[in-house]
């Protein structure tokens, strides 16, 4: 009996978390697809292979080889810990064995991946002493490597970032890399989705386009967690058509996934009992037992809480336990203090880890079997790859998902089929986004001139000459060229909405040490003057937010609030481009201008979110135009007449608000995005179309796609939400539905069965 | 969604220009004036241009006051050149003016100088780009320039100047020219006058040691833009200060060049660093190398020793080494060899126990790796000496 089967069982039969459990699924153990080595495999590879025990190839890694031995673009869509490397290191490594000019690159989305991939390499290349000479280029490789590995490295390892800020402008100075570049191979390839895969995408065409001015075509080969549509997304971030291996041949083991929905404190206004208390109480129990434990929070102040909570929790067991330690791990530590964390993982002086989703990205951290994930992370493939961190051993690993009172969270913890099922979400991107197409023109200008009729993804006349316009490109003799002193990759972020991110300082007695990041539009919202900032377990006040010269300094102190602005938005629609639903219920897709103003913000007690107070915030508004789409309630329409059947306007107000707060937070699991990438208002009269409106919008300037995408899901949108209203206990709307009202309680009473016959009448009409 | 690209980056252009948010114009962009280019020709002209070719214009400009300096070994100026003598004949001096100073295949090189040294003095020849599509006819006449000469003079090159024109030569599908010896006078520069003048730009240079100060001259930075404006709105005074400004770069250089040929083969130079002078002559010459430095340590300069020292011992003087080694600076290294004279030298074991401690102390409080090393030996050093002292001994 393992330690994980003791726990499942006891877990179960204890009355106090048995009788929340709401789903167990048993993923039984899986055996392998095998194919035979290719007979005409180099010898050199072979050996390597033999040396690393592997006689015989997967289903999928066989596929592969065929795939890229036939000069073809593929995606191979594996889960955790299924060799999906040899899916790309056979085939480069035959081709760099077989021609000496031959060269590869790849991509990861972080420089820890990197790290790995180059022992990984190592070991191969060792074993099979073939002559391959692997080399990592990024920020931290000195300055006396760099030309090695780009006069010798037959792979080259990097990140988008450094492909685009520092291999890319300076090409002439990897002239026999780019000739020789048969495989670009793009791992993770799930990470580029939203902002970061748009500018991807665009970065790839640079890449393209620089090797093809120096004779070369290489072939894409893509690696992703499951999604719905890998080929799509491949052959977005391609720009050409990409085909999938979606067979996986691999083993697994047996897994234990657990439905958890916290159990409800009061029906009547919804309220349930913290998921984050109950994932932490689920996580003690685990680690209790000795069984190695990640939970993963939402927010980074939960991990530090959590985190925290935990190691106090064991420092006051006085028993064999007390030596448990655990540790935060989320997005905005310094690297130096994760590598620590990792280190400690590895070694086994860490028990357990509190994550973000900063450990989605495969960072191996080994021998863990447990995973409690506390909310749902945003997307089927963050839940596999999260529930995946467990269990990479033989043995019975198990994955608790403990839900959030959010509508998104209800509504999935009483349908596991929508996780267990095959409908994976699609990842979206739009490379086309104008202001990141726009972006990604300048630097291309800047490598290469365009000539008259070249293709960038789409035409790039227009953009062309709008940088023309400028002044910053010059139109003369056919071509387009770059003409102006700037370094254009050198201002451009890949990661974020602004490159001009906030560092947050810690003046706390004359420290003066950064201890973060964040971009500008959040630091508005998050680190104004006398916010409450919460950084691996400790508070800080902010002191002073400078955006001018973007750095924003905190001292160190103990509160026991913490802060949240209080947000006014303005909108107006640029245009109207297309039309979804009929004319009785129809939604606009067009562009808006959103003008954002934090004006005052709350202070709100931990654990009770009592307000004990209010300031005011001076800061200058954020303005951007990006894709929106508005669902509209025309007059004499049905839904309309809903509508006026709430008596006056306060009451229509928190009908209103109930219907976008429900659909907002239901329409990421359509979309696979993250919460706050959609943003959302309400109008009564809407001063552009002249009736009630509902407006969602695409938070990232000039969009990702997400409205677009919205548009033929409302139908299904609508459903889900009729559904998860009708199915919650409460009375009027709580926060796993409509939300709650925050005005008079009285406009509120019975706006859940109004919103209820309006939600039905938006499902008639969008039923595609 | 690609179909409607053009309509939402025209809607963009539209309302930014509403907006009042159009950026600062930089100046390299429409031709705006499509009948300048009779103006531009005659502007040309008038600044002594004349048409090479398309959109490639040349001048010459003799400069009759400086001096053809010195045939010298090029060992003194470049490690690839050791043992090859080169005539001021032999030598071409270049100058490139870019349109960036970052870098990157973006920026390319508008205009170039060559001075040379001929039977009626020096001489300098500019090649300039009139706009981009002249590129390749202007960097293949710059090539002919460059391979006619056996080395090529510059100032900062060889980071710089030589790997942007060999850039930009791949980038326009012309064949690599055959590498001449590449002089950089920044590396010597540095070396002597580093400490001495506040920076070591070749106009600090000029101004610091060959006591010259150039007039109207056009701040390198400023440089890029004069040229955008030239091909936004045409001929304007700036574009000729920049003309003038890489003129005088090359004939700044020439000048320079005269000044090192001559105080390299004398082991004199005005203002330098007598260390760092002593550090180019040893390339080509150690016993004179080691004559400035003994005139520099009869002046009282006792940093001079160590590097006196190491000059001694590469020359097999050993005797007039050891004689150095009191006059070592009092530091970890300086104090590890006096242990060793004293006790070697002078027979005098306490000294050298003396010498070994501080040594040893010194050493083991210093973070550098070299000096670790050296703890340890001066640590053996002093057990060695402690045990030979020992009344029981
Ligand atoms: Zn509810």
């Amino acid at each position: 009996m393992s330690a994980v089967t003791d726990f499942l069982d006891d877990f179960l039969a204890d009355p106090e978390f048995g009788p929340s459990v709401g789903h167990v699924e048993r993923l039984p153990p899986r055996d392998a697809v095998w194919a035979d080595l290719p007979a005409d495999l180099p010898d050199g590879i072979r050996r390597a292979l033999a040396a690393r025990g592997v006689e015989r190839l997967y289903s999928h890694q066989a596929q592969s080889l065929a795939l890229a031995r036939a000069g073809r673009d593929f995606v191979v869509v594996t889960p955790t810990a299924s060799g999906k490397t040899l899916c790309y290191n056979l085939p480069v490594a035959e081709t760099l064995v077989q021609d000496p000019d031959a060269r590869a690159l790849y991509l990861f989305p972080t420089k820890a991946l990197s790290q790995d991939q180059q022992a990984e390499l190592n070991a191969l290349v060792t074993s099979g002493n073939l002559p391959i000479k692997a080399a990592t280029y990024d920020g931290d490789t000195p300055q006396s490597v760099r030309a090695s590995a780009r006069d010798t490295g037959r792979i080259v390892i990097t990140n988008p970032d450094m492909l685009h800020s520092g291999v890319l402008p300076n090409h002439a100075k990897w002239i026999s890399f780019f000739a020789g570049l048969r495989y670009v191979v793009v791992d993770e390839m799930h990470a580029y989705r939203g902002v970061f895969g748009s500018h991807v995408a665009n970065v790839l065409r640079r890449l393209l386009r620089v090797a093809a001015f120096y004779g070369s075509s290489p072939r894409l080969i893509f690696c992703s967690a499951t999604i719905g549509n890998p080929a799509e997304l491949a052959g977005l971030l391609a720009g050409r058509p990409v085909e999938a291996v979606t067979e996986n041949g691999a083993p697994s083991s047996e897994k234990a996934v657990l439905f958890y929905n916290p159990p409800l404190l009061d029906p009547v206004q919804g309220i349930r009992k913290s998921s984050a208390l109950q994932s932490r109480s689920i996580a003690a129990r685990l680690l209790e037992r000795g069984v190695r434990t990640i939970l993963f929070a939402r927010s980074r102040v939960r991990v530090e809480l959590i985190a925290s909570y935990l190691n106090e929790h064991f420092r006051n067991l006085y028993t064999e336990n007390s030596g448990v330690r655990v540790e935060p791990y989320r997005s905005g530590l310094l690297p130096t203090e994760r590598r620590e964390i990792e280190r400690g993982l590895r070694e086994g002086t860490v028990h357990g880890v509190v994550s973000t989703n900063a450990l989605e990205l495969g960072i191996d951290i080994g021998g863990l079997d447990a995973a409690v994930i506390a909310g749902w992370p945003g997307g089927l493939a963050s839940f596999w790859q999260q529930a995946g961190r467990a269990g990479r051993r033989r043995d019975l690993s198990v994955a608790v998902y403990v839900a959030t009172g959010s509508p998104l969270d209800q509504y999935l913890i009483n349908h596991p089929e929508r996780v267990f099922g095959k409908g994976a979400e699609n990842a979206r991107i739009d490379p086309y986004n104008p202001y990141i197409y726009l972006d990604h023109l300048k630097c291309a200008a800047f490598e290469l001139p365009f000539r008259d009729g070249e293709k960038f993804g789409d035409d790039p006349s227009e953009g062309l000459s709008m940088l023309e316009d400028e002044g910053i490109v010059r139109h003369t003799g056919g071509r387009w060229f770059w003409a102006s002193q700037g370094y254009p990759a050198e201002k451009l972020s890949l990661r974020s909405a602004t490159s001009d991110n906030i560092v947050i300082v810690d003046a706390t007695e004359g420290r003066n040490a950064v201890i973060g990041e964040m971009d500008r539009p959040s630091a508005k919202e998050l680190i104004f003057d006398d916010a409450v900032y919460i950084h691996r377990g400790r508070q800080y006040i902010v002191l002073k937010l400078d955006l001018e010269n973007r750095i924003c300094t905190v001292e160190e102190r103990d509160v026991n609030y913490y802060t949240d602005a209080v947000v006014k938005t303005d909108l107006k629609v640029l245009c109207e481009d297309q039309r979804f639903g009929p004319d009785s219920a129809p939604a606009v897709l067009g562009d808006i201008l959103v003008r954002s103003q934090a004006e005052k913000f709350k202070k709100l007690r931990f654990h009770s979110h009592e307000n004990v107070g209010y300031g005011e915030i001076y800061l200058p508004p954020e303005e951007m135009q990006t894709r929106a789409l508005a669902i509209l309630f025309p007059e004499g329409s049905r839904a309309a007449d809903v509508l006026d059947s709430a008596s006056n306007d306060m009451r229509k107000a928190a009908l209103l608000s109930g219907l976008l707060q429900l659909m907002k937070s239901l329409a990421p699991v359509q979309l696979l995005c993250d919460a706050a990438d959609l943003g959302g208002a309400w109008r009564l009269r809407d001063d552009h179309y002249g009736v009630p409106a509902l407006y969602l919008w695409d938070r990232y300037p000039g969009g990702t796609g997400l409205a677009e995408a919205l548009g033929p899901m409302l139908g299904s949108l609508a459903r889900a939400a009729s559904e998860r209203a009708s199915t919650c206990d409460c009375e009027d709307g709580c926060p796993s539905c409509l939300g709650v009202y925050d005005g008079n309680p009285d406009f509120a009473r019975g706006r859940k069965k109004t919103a209820l016959s309006a939600l039905k009448i938006l499902a008639d009409a969008w039923r595609a | 969604m690609p179909n409607d690209l053009r309509s939402r980056l025209k809607r963009i252009r539209e309302s930014s220009a509403t907006a009042g948010q159009a950026r600062p114009m930089n100046p390299g962009g429409k031709a705006r004036c499509e009948d300048g280019a009779p103006a531009r020709s005659e502007w040309l002209e008038r600044h002594g241009w004349a048409r090479l070719g398309d959109q490639v214009w040349e001048r010459r400009v003799e400069c009759p006051g400086i001096h053809a300096g010195a045939t010298m070994d090029a060992g003194y100026l470049s490690a690839r050149g050791r043992g090859s003598l080169v005539a001021p004949e032999d030598i071409v001096f270049f100058d490139l003016e870019t349109t960036g100073l970052s870098g990157g295949t973006g920026t390319i090189a508008f205009l170039s100088a060559f001075g040379s040294f001929g039977r009626h003095g020096y001489s300098v020849r500019q090649i300039f780009l009139e706009d981009y599509p002249g590129e390749p006819l202007f960097l293949e006449a710059s090539g002919d320039e460059l391979s006619r000469f056996k080395a090529v003079a510059s100032y900062n090159g060889a980071s710089f100047d030589l790997p942007l024109y060999k850039a930009r030569r791949t980038m326009n599908g012309l064949p690599p020219v055959a590498p001449a010896l590449s002089l950089d006078l920044l590396h010597a520069a540095r070396r002597l006058w580093r400490g001495v003048l506040p920076d070591c730009s070749l106009s600090s240079v000029e101004r610091g040691v060959l006591g010259v100060r150039r007039t109207d001259d056009l701040p390198g930075s400023e440089v890029p833009d004069a040229w955008f404006r030239f091909l936004a709105t045409g001929p304007h005074p700036e574009l000729a200060l920049a003309m003038d400004h890489n003129q005088a770069d090359v004939a700044g250089l020439a000048s320079l060049y005269g000044l090192l040929s001559a105080g390299l083969a004398a082991g004199r130079l005005r203002k330098a660093d007598p260390r760092g002078l002593a550090s180019l002559i040893a390339r080509v010459d150690l016993g004179r190398a080691a004559r400035v430095l003994e005139r520099s340590l009869r002046t009282g300069d006792a940093g001079a020793v160590p590097e006196l020292m190491r000059l001694y011992w590469k020359l097999g003087r050993r005797d007039e080494r050891l004689a150095l080694i009191p006059l070592l600076p009092d530091d970890a290294r300086g104090l590890y060899l006096k242990s060793i004279h004293a006790e070697r030298v002078l027979g005098d074991a306490q000294s050298a126990t003396r010498f070994a401690e501080s040594a040893a102390k010194l050493a083991g409080s210093s973070e550098k790796a070299c000096d670790a090393v050296l703890a340890r030996r001066a640590d053996r050093r002093l057990r060695r000496l402690e045990q030979l002292l020992a009344p029981d001994a």
